[in-house]
């Protein structure tokens, strides 16, 4: 059981660090695994929750590194933020269309880069840029600052297109910006949202191994 | 090579002050650090020797998540029981098949609703190996309406059970309970669940 559950914690690389938000039931032998483990080997807080209703409200006050999702908590999930992005309107509604894309689901620890390469060198272009303003033009000069300007304008549409201006807020909302990896059986459009969010999704099964 | 609740009794001696679970309760958050959490787990764990559990007797569990169930989990494979999981969400008739295939003598439920699905099988005459029902929350269950009743050593409280128990014999049992010893056995229900195809798992502490 305890090395059932060391593996466990080793995929998931907990440490002390870690909150643990745990909302499937006890009676699951990875969850209990898991959650066991975390307390007596790697000492990470294991969190409780009332769950049904108050699941979201939770994963926000919690903000947990680690989400042991019920599978409906999940696709409620994903049909909400289907229902919002359905009903944008405006800038927001072209930054939506743009910037999220339904993803396949990650399924190891190894978390894609929220910022593409490309959107971090136009980054540090207008970087250059606005030093090399500052050092030899004045406001004098206007085509040099529309220069600037429009790299910077670049960089923003670059972002969306890429997606990390769209997805970072959304993972704010929903309370899951800190988390490192959730556990779930959930498919479908709750494994795409994760994908969409660059977040590991990791299947009970794959965990558990053949210590059954 | 060790065992859950020994783990457990060393962090709890190494940092008692150190949060162990935080508990989500009707809005408020509540911290339970290490050393209530293992004073619960002994208390428990003792007061389930003390009416009877020996090591090696299968004990069930239906509870929704909740410190107590941890510690009811550590106390009791602390006297070298073991536990059987099951999961609250489970029909009557599930629980009951679960709890007979694992021959479980005693059964920890979390409240009225799941302490109902074990009681309503054993009144249509299944369980029949259950002696002891144990009942963390009590709100809204008839029997203990009145004091004078018949079956007060058959449906005891958790609280009755750690009235009962003794912390200092707890912790001299620990290290008695080998990591080869059965410590859990895990019954799951597989698809299609109305023909109640079932797979038992047997896990020993190592």
């Amino acid at each position: 059981m305890l090395d059932q559950g060391q593996r466990v914690a080793e995929q998931l690389g907990l440490t002390t660090k870690d909150r643990v938000l745990a909302q499937t039931s006890f009676s699951d032998p990875v969850e209990r695994s898991l959650s066991l483990v975390g307390l007596l080997q790697s000492g990470v807080t294991v969190v409780i929750g009332e769950g049904g209703p108050l699941a979201q409200a939770e994963l926000q006050a919690v903000q947990p590194t680690v989400l042991l999702a019920a599978p409906g908590f999940l696709e409620s999930t994903a049909a909400m933020l289907n229902r919002r992005i359905g009903s944008a309107k405006g800038l927001r509604k072209f930054a939506l269309g743009r910037g999220w894309r339904p993803r396949a689901p990650i399924q190891s620890m190894a978390r894609p880069a929220m910022i593409s390469p490309l959107v971090i060198l136009l980054l540090l272009g207008v970087a250059a840029s606005l030093v090399w303003f500052g050092l030899t033009a004045s406001m004098e000069d206007p085509i040099r600052l529309l220069g600037v300007l429009a790299i910077a304008v670049l960089t923003f549409v670059a972002s969306i297109l890429q997606g990390s201006a769209v997805v970072a807020p959304i993972r704010r909302q929903l309370g899951l910006n800190r988390v490192r990896a959730v556990v779930s059986a959930s498919q479908d459009d709750a494994a795409n949202m994760l994908g969409a969010l660059r977040i590991p999704l990791l299947h009970p099964e794959s965990l558990e191994g053949g210590a059954k | 090579m060790s065992t859950a609740p020994a783990i457990a009794l060393q962090r709890a001696t190494a940092q008692p002050q150190d949060v162990a679970v935080r508990l989500h309760d009707l809005g408020v958050w509540r911290p339970i650090t290490w050393s209530v959490l293992m004073a619960e787990a002994a208390e428990i764990g003792s007061g389930f020797r003390s009416i009877g559990v020996q090591s090696g007797d299968v004990v069930g569990i239906v509870m929704t998540n909740h410190p107590t169930w941890v510690a009811a989990y550590l106390g009791i494979q602390g006297i070298g029981a073991v536990v059987a999981p099951i999961d609250p969400d489970l029909s009557s008739v599930q629980v009951a098949t679960i709890l007979e295939s694992c021959g479980a003598k005693t059964v920890l439920c979390g409240d009225q609703e799941m302490f109902d699905k074990v009681d309503e099988e054993q009144q249509r005459g299944r369980c029949g190996a259950i002696q002891k029902l144990i009942i963390a929350n009590t709100r809204g269950v008839r029997y203990f309406d009145n004091d004078d009743r018949a079956d007060r050593d058959r449906i005891l409280t958790v609280a009755q059970l750690r009235a009962r128990g003794a912390i200092d014999g707890w912790k001299a049992e620990v290290p008695k309970v080998s990591p080869s010893d059965m410590q859990l056995s895990s019954v799951l229900f597989e698809p299609p669940i109305n023909r109640c195809w079932i797979r038992v798992s047997v896990l020993r502490n190592s």
